[in-house]
């Protein structure tokens, strides 16, 4: 037997050893593995940052953008709302929402402006508050069914990604006319053999247009409807993914689903401005470099009238943390929002499109 | 009084005997523990593993293996006539599950730990601080529990020097 010190360092290494080799043995990251496209890239100089906000708090997030005006919601005070000037953002004003009911039970609470109206939604409880800006008052609105979001229209109308009694995924129409929401079925196409999952997405409404779209998270597919939910047409991303690659792990004992870090998210945020029609997308592509993929946030554009695809563009990391999200503005003036802060950037489509 | 660096040392050979014994105990309760938070919940473990982007492809084996291992290394500490294999078996493990929560946390710091029962509640900080501990406890027991002979042939006593050719 030797000496216990050179024993404890072979017993060290050992240990080292075998995580050192785990780590090289694993695998590659899903979303570097179907590279098989190419991105066209806007030159050098495409994007310029303009204003940084610094929010104190990460618990902000975009309630909504408005004739130049920037709102900030906050998920730890519900009722907080900070409103900016998206051109400087300067000259910051708080709000706090009033809803004249006592001890509203809430779960999963949002607000949702679209001047002059704003919206405290809750698709978990599930509830529709609504009132005006100008004082920040909100009353009840509607009875609603469960829902994932809820995206304000023009007149008082919203639609709700939302869940039917048969557990599947559907459009709602909330309107000011009708008392209860009109259900939309049939528009989402679930893949594989679950629903819910293999059809998230992001639902976007822009009022210039009165056009829906709706993005798929897991596949390459987005689809645009009018506000009567009528399906205009459908496009797909420049990546290959068209099939859902979801890996989720059942745990029985606790009744839990668990999505694996394997499911591939292909568009991952994204928005919609006029007529073009923003991805931020996780999908790696050929002529990328793997390094700088992971630092920054790619941002695909596609025109919405023809579902081409037009050009690429890196919204860069703030202190190596990625964008949360993401809102183009008018005159092409990018909103995106950080951890904490908020940047501005301006976006030179002159020599693009 | 002598600084601490004197005095702690000799307070461990002083009282080898019960120092030993609660470290061992130490590990036992910990292995015995981890070990049956998770086999309890086998399927639960596999998914947390299947989890993490080092273990993905090989949960199913390691839900089974880490368990079976930290049995296995319990049964070599409370055996008196094998624990020094034991504490360099714990001393490995503990090492191995340090290194893999520094691995980790390269990756990223989303990652939920999978060590079973209370120990998930751990931050990485406290977890890494609680490993630490642990391996230095091994270590410790390594070096009390080998015989003298082993640590300094020119120092060991005559009587035993007998033996060692």
């Amino acid at each position: 037997m030797k000496r216990p010190s050179i024993l404890l360092l072979i017993t060290f290494l050992f240990g080292i050893f075998i995580v050192l080799a785990l780590h090289i043995a694993a695998p590659k990251k899903e979303n570097h593995k179907h590279a098989g496209f190419e991105r066209v890239f806007a030159p050098e100089g495409t994007l310029v940052p303009l204003d940084t906000l610094d929010l104190g708090y990460g618990s902000y997030y975009i309630a909504g953008i408005d004739h130049g005006h920037l709102f900030l919601g906050n998920n730890q005070v519900p009722s907080h709302l900070v409103e900016t000037n998206v051109d400087n953002l300067k000259d910051t004003v708080h709000h706090k929402i009033s809803i004249p009911e006592d001890n509203l039970k809430y779960r999963s609470i949002q607000v949702k402006v679209s001047a002059p109206d704003f919206y405290v939604v809750d698709g978990v409880v599930p509830f529709i508050y609504r009132g005006s800006i100008s004082d920040w008052t909100a009353t009840r609105y509607k009875n609603s069914p469960y829902f994932l979001d809820a995206v304000p229209m023009q007149n008082g109308a919203l639609a709700l990604i939302g869940v039917n009694k048969e557990m599947e995924k559907v459009f709602y129409k909330v309107t000011e006319e009708n008392p209860q929401p009109e259900i939309f079925p049939g528009l989402l196409k679930a893949q594989g053999d679950e629903a819910i999952l293999s059809t998230s997405g992001q639902l976007h409404y822009d009022k210039n247009t009165k056009i829906l779209t709706y993005v798929y998270l897991y596949r390459n597919q987005f689809f645009l409807m009018d506000t009567d939910l009528n399906l205009l047409r459908a496009g797909s991303t420049i990546d290959t993914i068209s099939q859902e690659k979801i890996n989720v792990g059942e745990i029985s004992s606790e009744n839990l689903w668990k999505i694996s870090p394997l499911s591939l998210k292909v568009n991952e945020r994204s928005c919609v401005h006029e007529n073009l029609l923003y991805i931020n997308s996780n999908i790696l592509a050929g002529n990328e470099d793997i390094d700088v993929f992971d630092s920054i946030s790619v941002i695909d554009v596609y025109q919405l009238d023809n579902g081409s695809y037009q050009f690429s563009f890196y919204i860069p990391a703030l202190s190596s943390k990625k964008i949360r999200e993401f809102v183009v503005v008018h005159h092409n003036l990018i909103v995106a929002k950080y951890k904490q802060h908020i940047i501005t950037y301006k976006l030179d489509t002159s020599h693009t499109i | 009084m002598r600084p601490i660096r004197w005095t702690l040392p000799s307070f461990f050979k002083r009282h080898k005997g019960i120092v030993i014994e609660v470290i061992c105990f130490l590990f036992i309760l910990l292995f015995v523990y981890a070990a049956v938070s998770k086999l309890t919940d086998v399927q639960k473990f596999t998914v947390q593993i299947g989890q993490s982007p080092l273990l993905t492809n090989i949960a199913g084996f390691t839900a089974w293996f880490i368990p079976i291992v930290e049995i296995g290394v319990s049964l070599l500490l409370a055996w008196p006539r094998s624990r020094l294999y034991g504490l360099y078996g714990a001393f490995g493990l503990m090492v191995m599950f340090t290194a893999y929560i520094i691995a980790i946390l390269s990756f990223s710091e989303h990652i939920p730990c999978s060590c079973g029962g209370v120990l998930e509640k751990l931050g990485w900080t406290e977890h890494l601080i609680f490993n630490i501990v642990f391996i230095a406890l091994a270590a410790i027991g390594i070096l009390l529990l080998t015989p003298p002979h082993y640590q300094r042939d020119d120092l060991a006593p005559l009587g035993e020097q007998r033996y060692s050719h």
